[in-house]
């Protein structure tokens, strides 16, 4: 395996990281939107409380590591996606001020809205991360100079507008799921949520894999051959199964398990679709597409970053696992809570 | 352990800045920078200065956001022990990292910018034709056109003498630049002598306080304890300044002798966008920051919890 090969992986299980944790409280946001009890919401952002910036972290890890290892996708990436990634940024801002803030000034004005802004962000959020990576894998207009050449309204096709709604469905089934675990009193109505979530996530990922036989064919070519392709297959398969199961029989950390592996196997898929592609050309396949080979540091900085990764990696893995299991079992809520 | 983390974080963000200033470590290859040593590359030549007087920065700013919300917690409630402690320490730490930040840290960072930037150096000192026992301008109003100085106070051979050590060592002026590669010069200037002129006053302030706490009046004057108020912001602004003299210094380029500006920029952003950016972001700080003097301003009021006051009432 070369370093490139390593690189590759390595920022996609950085973004599957992200998906399957910012994902949760992504969902979170937006299930707030959906619950006018005060009360409710209250314990909804408490649950994600401690751990919605940590999960943001593995965000920004994926984009370093994006910047450092293939310099030119991300040239290409930010510059291109400029206004979107404002917006974005802007949204990011929102929601962390959101929570700091709400329980600050003791009004039910005043949280409802910095819960409302909480909401709409992370509902944009959702769907701004899934139009942002369905362009990836459909592919942009590259100009001969290797900047983007399309407009910030090609970036809302159709292709990436199903990706972001398959996005915002997902989000929001684990987002429910991980509520269901976290708090007793309104399990019954994230229940429901979660099993609504759950048959969108199936039928826009349905939506999207013809979308692809007809606008991004070269993503299934691997389905075909690959067997990697059809591990993740099976895992997707396998979560598919166990989220509406353990569901049913109230076992909710088994389907937080379910939907985690429903979006870590997406997002494999996806990434076995690109490889060794970074960013595909839509104007010039053959001579524009960016991949790990043609867009990539020097030798000496991918194996430098390399020592840094494995050094850092598991020290990130290491405290997110400590932080989750020390606010394991149901929410409480303290005078220091949000 | 967030002090660690914040420490790391800055350590690697100044690294990056610093090798935009100094570059080091690399080899150019086909118009691309590739890194040739790792260490060389952090380890850059301002790298170690930027550090530690940006830090210490941080440390004076902390130091006097403390003795501000304390005075502001005493003129409300002269016997608040929370408040006399905490702004006993911030005083006790404030003079020390104040003085340290001038002296050595500040002066180390000039005398390596004389070194690594010369035309920066010439920019910000206010030194427009090159001269031996080149003098240390205290106050000036400068004029850009020609570049000229005009009400000048100044120190004979003190820049000369604190560049390098000789009072009549020459230090090359701004004239001996070609025009495409010297930085913005009122720009420069204003926001360097500032910033020095606030470092002095941090100074100034703390050692008072530290002179009232030892006579034991620091808790009493209410004009004093205002001005610990109102010198809040100063820090930051001085970083600001600091900034802007780094940065301004830096131009004409993005990575110093080695990619201009102007050929550094993304050429598929419009610049309608980037304005679009730029007040979207004004108008959401500009949102938060009314917010936080708003909450910041309750909590004062509010002071601190019974709980802890009686903690540390002896």
């Amino acid at each position: 395996m070369t370093l490139n090969e390593i690189w590759f992986i390595l920022i996609f299980v950085l973004l599957a990281g992200y998906a399957v944790l910012d994902g949760f409280d992504l969902g979170v946001g937006v299930l707030v939107l959906l619950n006018r009890d005060d009360r409710d919401r209250r314990f909804y952002i408490n649950a994600i409380g401690p751990v919605w910036d940590g999960n943001e972290v593995w965000l920004l890890t994926g984009g370093g590591a994006l910047f450092a290892a293939f310099p030119p996708v991300y040239a290409t990436v930010f510059s291109g996606f400029y206004l979107a990634l404002m917006l974005v940024l802007a949204c990011l801002i929102f929601r962390a001020v959101a929570m700091e803030f709400r329980g600050k000034v003791d009004s039910p004005q005043w949280r409802i809205v910095w819960d409302t802004a909480l909401g709409v962000s992370s509902l944009l959020l959702a769907v701004l991360f899934g139009v942002a990576f369905g362009n990836v894998l459909r592919g942009v207009p590259i100009a001969d100079d290797g900047s983007y050449g399309g407009t910030f309204f090609g970036l809302l096709n159709i292709f990436a507008l199903i990706i972001g709604l398959l996005a915002l469905a997902a989000f929001i089934m684990h987002g429910a799921i991980y509520l269901c675990c976290k708090y007793e009193p309104a399990q019954e109505r994230l229940a429901k949520y979660a099993q609504i979530g759950w048959v969108a996530t199936l039928v826009l990922f349905a939506v999207a894999t013809i979308a692809a036989m007809g606008m991004a064919p070269t993503l299934l070519a691997p389905a075909k051959s690959n067997p990697i392709a059809w591990l993740a297959m099976a895992l997707l398969a396998a979560g598919v199964v166990t989220v509406p199961m353990a569901l049913s029989r109230r076992r909710f950390n088994t389907a937080f398990l379910g939907s985690s592996t429903m979006i870590g196997a997406m997002m494999a898929l996806a990434a076995i679709g690109l490889f060794p592609r970074l960013l595909p050309s839509l104007n010039d396949p053959a001579t524009r597409t960016m991949t790990i080979d043609n867009s990539s540091s020097s030798h000496l900085t991918l194996l430098v970053m390399l020592v840094i990764a494995l050094v850092g990696m598991p020290l990130v893995i290491a405290y997110t696992a400590v932080i989750h299991h020390v606010f394991r079992g149901k929410v409480s809520i303290t005078p220091e809570s949000y | 352990m967030v002090a660690i983390g914040a420490t790391i974080s800055a350590f690697w963000i100044l690294a990056a800045n610093s090798w935009m200033q100094t570059p080091a470590g690399y080899t150019m290859n086909n118009g691309r920078a590739e890194l040739t040593s790792f260490y060389q590359a952090i380890f850059n030549p301002s790298m170690m200065p930027r550090f530690l007087h940006t830090m210490f920065a941080a440390l004076v700013t902390g130091a006097f956001f403390m003795a501000g919300i304390s005075a502001a917690v005493l003129l409300k409630n002269r016997a608040s022990p929370v408040a006399r402690y905490t702004l006993k320490l911030a005083v006790i730490f404030g003079l020390i990292v104040s003085v340290l930040e001038a002296f050595p840290f500040g002066h180390i960072h000039a005398k390596e910018v004389a070194q690594t930037q010369p035309a920066k150096f010439a920019a910000i000192e206010g030194l427009y034709s090159s001269r031996t026992q080149a003098p240390l301008v205290m106050f000036a109003i400068p004029f850009t056109q020609p570049p000229q100085l005009k009400a000048n106070m100044e120190i004979p051979g003190l820049l000369s003498w604190m560049a390098f050590g000789d009072m009549n060592a020459k230090i090359k002026g701004i004239n001996e630049f070609p025009a495409d590669d010297i930085p913005p010069l009122w720009l420069t200037f204003v926001s360097f002598h500032n910033m020095v002129v606030l470092g002095l006053y941090f100074i100034f302030v703390m050692a008072w306080a530290a002179w009232r706490l030892r006579r034991g009046s620091l808790f009493d004057g209410r004009r004093f304890l205002w001005l610990l108020v109102i010198s809040i912001p100063l820090p930051v602004a001085a970083c600001q300044l600091g900034w802007m003299t780094a940065e301004a210094g830096r131009q004409p380029w993005a990575v110093y002798n080695l990619l201009r500006t102007a050929d550094a920029f993304s050429s598929n952003l419009s610049a309608g966008m980037v304005l679009a950016s730029i007040v979207l972001f004004s108008l959401i700080y500009l949102l938060l920051i009314c917010l936080y003097l708003y909450l910041l301003a309750a909590k004062v009021r509010h002071g601190p919890d019974a709980a802890s006051e009686k903690e540390l009432a002896v």
